[in-house]
C-alpha cells in the first residue's frame, strides 16, 4: 500500500469513529457557542465594545474549546490497542501521526472556526474583518492540533494529563497569538496585514513539518 | 512456545520486548538472524488490548486491519469464521467481551506472519473457541511457523514445544 493510501485510510477510519460519536464532536462546538452567546449578555448591548473584543473572544473560545477536545487525540486508540497495531505495521509512524494532525483540525479545528460567523450577529463584528479573523483562525487551529499533538502524545499515559495539557500548549501560542492580533489591528484600519499573516503561516508550516516527528517519539514513548 | 509464570512475572513485558513495543534495557530480539524492528510484518501482535475500536462494528474493525497490514480477504467470510454471522455491521460495543475478542482474533485467519505472538488468547473465549484456536495454532505450526502464546490457562501438552516459565522477583 502506498503511503498515500495509508494516509487515506487514516482519514476515513478517523471520519468513521466521528461519525459514531456525534456527541464528542459537538461537545467543543456547543462549549464554543455558549461563550459567544454569554459573553454580549454579559458585557452589555454596547457596539463598539463588543466588536473591539470580538477577535480577542474568538481567538480565545477557540483555543479553550479546541483543549475540551486535545485530550482525546490519542487516549482512545491508545486504551484499545490500536496505536499497537499501527507502530506494528512497519508504516512510518509520522504518517500516522501526521493523518491524525489533519483529520483532527478537519473534525474540531474548521467547524470551530466555521462557528465563528456568529461573532458577525452577536458581537456585531463587520463580516469583511470576520473573514481575516477566519484565516489567522484556520492557520491557528492547525498550529493548536499540532502543538496538541504533541502534549497530548507526552500525556498519554497520565490520567490527569487534561490540566497539565494546556499549561503545556498554550506558552507555544502566544506568537501565534500575537501575529494574529497584529493582522486583525491591520486589518481594522484598512492596512495591509500580509507580514504578520505570513509571519502566522510560516509559524504553522513549522510547525506541522516538526510536530509529527515529535509526537511519534512520544508515544513510542509511552507504548514501551 | 508457552510462556507461564505468576502475575507480575513479566510474561507480558517479554512478549511486548519480542514485538520491539518495549524497548530493552540491553540486548537484541531478532528473527532469523535479523533484527524484528526490520521484520515487523512478519510477526502477529495481539495483546491484551484487541486493537479493537468500540464505536466501530466488527467489519469496520476488520477492513482497517487489513488494509493496516496491506491484506485483501472475504470480510464476511472471516466474520462467520469467527461465529459472528449476522453480527458483523453491529458496533463493538454493543457485543460481548468475548465476540469483541474474536473480532480481535479474526487476524488468526489472515495473517501471514511467521510468528504469532499471543498475550492471553483464550481470554473470554469459550470451550468451542479455544478449541478452534488450538486448531489453528497446531496448523500455524506444522506449516513451520511459530506461535508465543501467554495463558493462565494449561495448553495440550501435545501442543507445547518449549515450556519457558518466568519466576517472579521481587
Amino acid at each position: 500500500m502506498s503511503y498515500f493510501s495509508f494516509f487515506r485510510q487514516f482519514l476515513q477510519r478517523d471520519f468513521q469513529i466521528a461519525v459514531n460519536q456525534k456527541h464528542e464532536l459537538g461537545l467543543p462546538l456547543v462549549f464554543f457557542a455558549l461563550i459567544l452567546i454569554l459573553f454580549p449578555l454579559s458585557v452589555g448591548p454596547e457596539p463598539g465594545t463588543l466588536s473591539k473584543i470580538a477577535p480577542a473572544v474568538g481567538w480565545v473560545a477557540v483555543i479553550l474549546s479546541f483543549l475540551l477536545a486535545l485530550p482525546r487525540m490519542f487516549s482512545e486508540d491508545f486504551e484499545n490497542g490500536w496505536l499497537e497495531q499501527v507502530f506494528l505495521s512497519g508504516y512510518p509512524n509520522v504518517l500516522s501521526v501526521f493523518a491524525r494532525i489533519v483529520s483532527f483540525w478537519c473534525l474540531y479545528g474548521i467547524p470551530l472556526v466555521i462557528v465563528t460567523w456568529l461573532l458577525v450577529p452577536f458581537f456585531q463584528f463587520p463580516l469583511d474583518l470576520w473573514w481575516v479573523l477566519a484565516k489567522t483562525l484556520i492557520c491557528g487551529s492547525l498550529l493548536l492540533a499540532s502543538l496538541g499533538s504533541i502534549a497530548s502524545a507526552l500525556l498519554l499515559s497520565s490520567r490527569k494529563g487534561s490540566s497539565v495539557l494546556s499549561l503545556l500548549v498554550l506558552p507555544f501560542l502566544i506568537p501565534a497569538l500575537i501575529f494574529a492580533a497584529a493582522c486583525i489591528d491591520a486589518a481594522s484600519q484598512s492596512l495591509p496585514y500580509n507580514a504578520p499573516f505570513m509571519m502566522l503561516s510560516g509559524i504553522t508550516i513549522i510547525t506541522l513539518t516538526l510536530a509529527p516527528f515529535a509526537t511519534a517519539q512520544a508515544l513510542k514513548l509511552n507504548l514501551s | 512456545m508457552y510462556l507461564t509464570g505468576p502475575n507480575g512475572a513479566g510474561k507480558t513485558t517479554l512478549l511486548r520486548s519480542v514485538c520491539g513495543l518495549h524497548q530493552v534495557q540491553s540486548g537484541l530480539v531478532s528473527l532469523n538472524g535479523q533484527p524484528i524492528s526490520e521484520q515487523l510484518s512478519q510477526v502477529l501482535y495481539i495483546g491484551h488490548k484487541p486493537g479493537v475500536n468500540e464505536w466501530l462494528n466488527a467489519e469496520q474493525n476488520i477492513a482497517h486491519w487489513l488494509t493496516l497490514t496491506n491484506q485483501q480477504a472475504d470480510i464476511q467470510t472471516l466474520v462467520s469464521k469467527v461465529g459472528l454471522t449476522g453480527l458483523g455491521h453491529v458496533p463493538v460495543r454493543y457485543l460481548s467481551a468475548g465476540q469483541k475478542r474474536r473480532v480481535a482474533l479474526v487476524r488468526l485467519w489472515v495473517s501471514k506472519a511467521k510468528l504469532w505472538v499471543l498475550d492471553e488468547p483464550y481470554t473470554s473465549i469459550d470451550q468451542k473457541g479455544i478449541e478452534v484456536l488450538n486448531a489453528l495454532f497446531d496448523r500455524h505450526k506444522k506449516a513451520g511457523n511459530h506461535v508465543l502464546v501467554t495463558s493462565h490457562q494449561a495448553l495440550p501438552t501435545d501442543m507445547v514445544d518449549i515450556n519457558f516459565n518466568l519466576e517472579y522477583r521481587f
